[in-house]
């Protein structure tokens, strides 16, 4: 038990790509659709993403000094 | 009704494509996460519990070992205690061999308390985390599913327009 599977950095970067993609659908898309879609869907979704994240992070720094002390 | 811009379908599936793969790599986490916290859980109740305490135990016999040899040292130093065996000038060695066993001992007293506590601080913190991780995977499918859908709704409105204005359409008799 020296391994945790869960790498949360993994999601950071996948949030980070997937911001990324929405900004460069700006030079094709530009519309009332677009704004709709940020407010409604990206914005909450980046939003809960993060929390999740910083819930993994803090479970995983948990685990990590479980494992550390009782090996 | 307001204009829609979007110079080219594809667009907005690689947008979908990417959220995708974004919410793929969220419930991945997520799921491991969740996984994590029973596998730490297990592994202390499991393997570590049972081998603290039978380190306990075992070195709790070699201490209460060396401790008797230490007292037979000690009156074997006294003159004529023994007529069997010589007497001994020094029990210094044997001392110094229970003193490590006792440290030994106290160590893993310590260690299984230590694996005790970790084993309720995972019932009592990270239980809460846990739920919240739940919850956020639960939630995150939802809203990427709603996302999906309306992605895939606007690309297949933008489609609809571009086959209705395509050249072959104009262009029919």
């Amino acid at each position: 038990m020296t391994h945790l599977s869960c790498d949360y950095a993994l999601v950071e970067k996948a949030l980070s790509d997937m911001r990324a993609a929405w900004d460069a659908s700006g030079a094709g898309w530009r519309d009332q659709a677009r704004h709709d879609f940020a407010h409604d869907h990206l914005e909450p979704i980046e939003l809960h993403a993060r929390q999740a994240a910083e819930a993994m992070r803090r479970l995983d720094s948990l685990l990590r000094d479980a494992v550390r002390q009782c090996l | 009704m307001t204009r829609a811009d979007v110079t080219d379908v594809q667009v907005l599936r690689d947008l979908r494509r990417r959220t995708a793969k974004f919410m793929q790599a969220m419930a991945v986490a997520l799921t491991s996460s969740d996984s994590d916290v029973q596998r730490v859980h297990d592994w202390l109740h499991s393997d570590r519990l049972p081998y603290w305490r039978r380190q306990c135990r075992e070195r709790e016999e070699a201490y209460q070992l060396a401790r008797r040899q230490w007292l037979d040292a000690e009156d074997q130093q006294r003159p004529g205690a023994s007529r069997h065996a010589p007497n001994k000038t020094s029990s210094i060695e044997e001392r110094v061999l229970m003193q490590r066993a006792q440290r030994r001992r106290d160590e893993a007293e310590t260690q299984l308390a230590m694996v005790r506590t970790w084993l309720e601080r995972i019932d009592h913190t990270c239980a809460p985390l846990r739920h919240q991780c739940r919850s956020y995977a639960l939630t995150l499918h939802d809203m990427g599913g709603r996302a999906l859908t309306q992605l895939d709704h606007l690309a297949d409105q933008v489609d609809a327009y571009h086959s209705f204005h395509s050249p072959q359409q104009k262009g029919a008799p």
